[in-house]
């Protein structure tokens, strides 16, 4: 029993920062029609700033994970403006965008290598309090980072489905063109959902380091699963984005234990069958994302 | 498309580049450049097999992963099995082609951001399964793989030996690919990758096209891994990963020009694996830098030359004949437009 | 219900009951007509009236949310859009779908998909049959596009070409596709008083050669003059249906456009 609890408390811990992730990405899928697959590489940007502002620069951990933020965001906005605002409108964009990404995310795997050197980071000695409940072995660590998580999300909403930006978000992911003609600049809200996504691959990051291992294939190893939920929950849907973040932390968790590494596959099949029957995944609407 | 790239000089010109490329061993007798053509060879039939599906309005990211199936494949039948690699060969490539024809079913349904994340995870998943299976030797791999039986006198036991069967094998791919290309299916395919809506309504069954296009260029992968396990005589899962092989493959064939089929992934490749090297070198051997640089090139081409290399070509020779009819008039091409214009890659491409 | 394949009794294609739901939205409710062997049927109605649906059920493009399709007396409601190209229905789009890199002879050359007969393999060894395939169908093509007055433009590359030549290239796709069935929606969009007038002769040329077509037009004129019989649609369903005189003196036709400037019955 306590086993079990154990295992669903270290999946919604995991499962929130996929959430986040999960998020932020399907804010730049839907919007941007830009296939990132870079945004792994952000996630793994936003732990190493943490660690780094953390125990390189000695700052206090919250202020180091507001640093991690700014810092992807930033990264994300460059990013759009130095490379994607060129590639989006080229003719056969789908394949430079997704080339482009994939040279960035080269960059910026392998750059953090001679700048913060291979050996694996941690921040160890923040929020290091922890009880046992019923068996259960619980960390005040992951209780912040699940805190945060589900008030991270709850803003996220708030911003998407209540105020200006957010429906400026949602008019340009349903129809850019429409959205131009209701005077919304496409552009301007383009850069915005680059930077907010990045920030948020970034927080992940950020709220991922103390609790986790920091290195370099962090990112690589990431972006599968953040893509499989963004499928399972559907491409343009936030929601969507949090149901397939939670899932996939939980079924990742039990699977780990019960299967070892093979569990990824087994959800990979199972999704293939969901996405079989329900192509655009269980809360999405539109099919022709990047088609 | 004009000059040198035309058309109908097109199969002669390919016969010169053929026969000089074939007598680069008598000059080069270092072992490792030879090497370093192996690898183009292999890299480019590679990227050809990704342009293929490219073509249709798919981009798979798993083209490694099918790459390492063939590999697998052949390195088990002639490891375990004992079978000789020239029978190997065949089989491995059916095999991949058995794999691609079962998964491809399934996933070809959904183009678009599904299709490449479904590529995407296969590649990644590709690793782990054969990584978790130790009959397959797991994370270390499979060694000893023994290199093919002599015909005759030739006898497989020098690079260039290898280098002249890559040869052969290149050669039978681009002849079996550019058959394709001039057929129906590959006029299908064509018609798929501008308009899927206008192929639809010209009678082409998208699926099934699709699916071709992604079985043919996944056996075509396999063949090449069963001849790179036998080159090796080592293979290991990472081998074949999506970090960073699969990204390469998409690089080779953009950098080269995706709007051409077989000249592109062959001068992207080339240009790469070579360049890979040198800066390899000028870094001293520290490979992040390697990619670092490799990733900093792939974004400058794509924002200043999205149709690759060989867009160039055709500028030049729209150029020439511009200046050849004296000039003036409208001005010549501008550099931009003409580049735009260039190469026939997919556009337009809209959901059914 | 069904009646023998080509039998020459029996409509070419019936439209029986037909239903197309996007989500909520009832793009076409319960719809019933036929469409008569070598007659031109025009179908009109103001914007979202749902005429570009029925066509897009009709091809197979959309699956039909209720009802049945009959062409030729066989039932092709749950084929999909290539297999019912198969069967003989043609069809141009809205908008100029065109393969816009590509030569306008080539748009008529791929358009002959189903026509090439010769195996893959074939034409993988060069033999000489599929070559000679190969050109006969470049010359069909030719052919096809003297026949529709773009004979002079064939080697330009499309999308230089003006919007009135790439409305025509349009139809001569379909018609590559050897189709007893021609669907046109709003063939004459965009185009200027003479270009209207080659269309509508070319049109008339079409039907000549026993081709049976339905087009979708608003230029009122155009369809009073082409077409034998015309169904008026509103909010998908149909609200008229007669020759083009009793369409015209239609009180409930009239009463649809009323407010709708753009569409003037009488221009
Ligand atoms: N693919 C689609 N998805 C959702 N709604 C659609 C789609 N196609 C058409 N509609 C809706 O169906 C209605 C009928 O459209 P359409 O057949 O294009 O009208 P028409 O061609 O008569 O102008 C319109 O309200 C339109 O918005
Ligand atoms: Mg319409």
């Amino acid at each position: 029993m306590s086993v079990i609890l154990q295992l669903a408390f270290d999946g919604l811990t995991i499962g929130l920062i996929y959430v986040i992730l999960a998020a932020g990405l399907v804010l730049i899928l839907s919007v941007t029609e830009i296939f990132f697959v870079a945004y792994g590489m952000f996630f793994m940007w936003g732990a190493y700033a943490a660690w780094y502002c953390e125990s390189g620069l000695g700052l206090s951990y919250p202020v180091a994970v507001l640093v991690a933020v700014a810092v992807t965001g930033v990264f994300g906005l460059l990013s759009y403006m130095l490379i994607f605002k060129r590639l989006q409108h080229m003719e056969g964009r789908f394949l430079v965008t997704v080339t482009g990404a994939l040279g960035l995310s080269l960059i910026l795997e392998k750059a953090v290598l001679p700048i913060f050197g291979t050996q694996p980071k941690s921040i160890p000695g923040i929020f290091t309090q922890a009880w046992r409940l019923g068996g259960v072995h619980i960390e005040l660590k992951k209780l912040v980072l699940i805190g945060v998580g589900l008030l991270v999300t709850l803003v996220l909403f708030w911003i998407y489905e209540k105020t200006r930006v957010g429906r400026a978000m949602r008019a340009v992911s349903s129809n850019a063109e429409v959205a131009a003609l209701h005077g919304i600049r496409p552009m301007w809200v383009y850069l915005l959902v680059m930077g907010l996504g990045c920030a948020l691959a970034g927080l992940a990051g950020g709220l991922f380091a103390p609790a986790y291992n920091v290195h370099s294939g962090m990112g690589a190893n990431v972006i599968a699963n953040v893509l499989l939920m963004t499928m399972l929950g559907g491409m343009d849907s936030l929601l969507g984005a949090v149901v397939g973040g939670l899932v996939v932390g939980q079924v990742l968790s039990f699977g780990q234990y019960y299967f070892g590494q093979m569990s990824i596959v087994y959800l990979f099949l199972v999704i293939g069958v969901i996405i079989y029957f329900r192509p655009n995944g269980l809360l999405g609407h539109r099919t022709d994302l990047g088609v | 498309m004009r000059g040198f790239l035309s058309k109908h000089r097109r199969p002669s010109g390919f016969l010169v580049l053929l026969v000089a490329f074939a007598l680069v061993p008598l000059w080069v007798k270092s072992p490792y450049y030879i090497d370093l053509l192996v690898m183009t060879m292999v890299n480019a039939g590679l990227a050809m097999t990704f342009v293929m599906l490219l073509r249709t309005g798919l981009i798979s990211l798993c083209v490694a992963a099918f790459w390492g199936i063939g590999a697998y494949a052949s390195a088990v039948l002639s490891v375990n099995a004992g079978l000789s690699f020239w029978i190997c060969l065949p089989l491995s490539t059916l095999i991949t082609a058995a794999f691609a024809l079962v998964i491809g079913y399934v996933i070809i349904r959904n183009a678009g951001f599904t299709f490449i994340i479904m590529t995407t995870v296969l590649a990644l998943l590709f690793v782990t399964v054969v990584g978790n299976i130790k009959a397959l030797g797991g994370y270390n791999g499979i060694s000893n793989i023994p290199a093919p039986d002599s015909i005759g006198s030739i006898v497989f036991d020098t690079k260039v030996d290898f280098f002249y069967l890559g040869l052969v094998i290149l050669v039978v791919v681009v002849l079996i690919i550019s058959a394709f290309y001039s057929s129906w299916a590959g006029r299908a395919w064509k018609a798929i990758g501008f308009n899927p809506r206008l192929a639809q309504s010209i009678g082409v069954n998208v699926f099934r096209y699709r699916l071709l296009s992604f079985v043919v260029g996944c056996a075509i992968a396999g063949l090449l891994g069963s001849f790179y396990a036998h080159y090796q005589t080592y293979i290991n899962p990472n081998v074949f990963n999506l970090f960073p092989k699969t990204i390469f493959i998409q690089v080779y064939a953009v950098l080269g020009g995706a709007g051409f089929a077989i000249l592109g992934p062959l001068v992207g490749a080339g240009l790469l694996t070579f360049l890979t090297e040198t800066v390899t070198v000028v870094v001293q051997d520290k490979a992040e830098y390697t990619f670092m640089v490799v990733g900093a090139l792939v974004i400058l081409v794509v924002v200043f030359l999205p149709r690759g290399v060989l867009s160039l070509g055709e500028y030049f020779a729209k150029l020439w004949a511009w200046a050849r009819r004296g000039g003036g008039r409208d001005g010549g091409p501008q550099p931009e437009q003409t580049l735009k214009s260039a190469g026939a890659a997919p556009e337009e491409a809209e959901g059914a | 219900m069904t009646t023998p394949a080509g039998s020459s009794n029996g409509p070419l294609l019936r439209v029986e009951d037909v239903s197309k739901h996007f989500g909520g939205l009832v793009a076409v409710n319960h719809l019933t007509f036929e469409v008569e062997e070598g007659e031109i049927l025009g179908i009109i109605g103001p914007n979202g009236a749902g005429k570009s649906t029925i066509l897009g059920v009709i091809s197979g493009f959309y699956p039909a949310t209720a009802g049945k399709v009959f062409f030729e007396g066989q039932d092709i409601t749950n084929l999909k859009s290539h297999g019912i190209v198969q069967l003989g229905i043609g069809r141009q789009f809205q908008a100029s779908t065109l393969f816009m890199s590509l030569s306008v002879l080539d748009n008529v050359y791929y358009g002959f998909h189903l026509g090439y007969k010769t195996p893959v393999w074939n034409r993988l060894l060069r033999f000489p049959s599929a070559l000679r395939e190969e050109r006969e169908l470049r010359a069909r093509g030719a052919e096809i596009l003297d026949q529709m007055g773009l004979g002079a433009v064939k080697n330009e590359i499309t999308k230089n070409l003006p919007h009135g030549h790439q409305r025509i290239l349009g139809v001569c796709i379909a018609l590559a596709t050897d189709p007893k069935l021609l669907l046109l929606d709003e063939p004459m969009t965009g185009m200027n008083q003479t270009e209207i007038a080659t269309m509508l002769e070319l049109v008339r040329g079409i039907r000549e050669s026993g081709i049976t077509i339905v087009m979708i037009e608003h230029n009122m004129s155009a369809v009073m003059s082409l077409c034998d019989r015309i169904v008026v649609l509103d909010h998908g369903q149909e609200i008229a249906e007669g020759l083009p005189w009793e369409i015209r003196e239609n009180d409930q036709v009239i009463e649809a456009y009323l407010g709708k400037d753009e569409f003037l019955l009488d221009d």
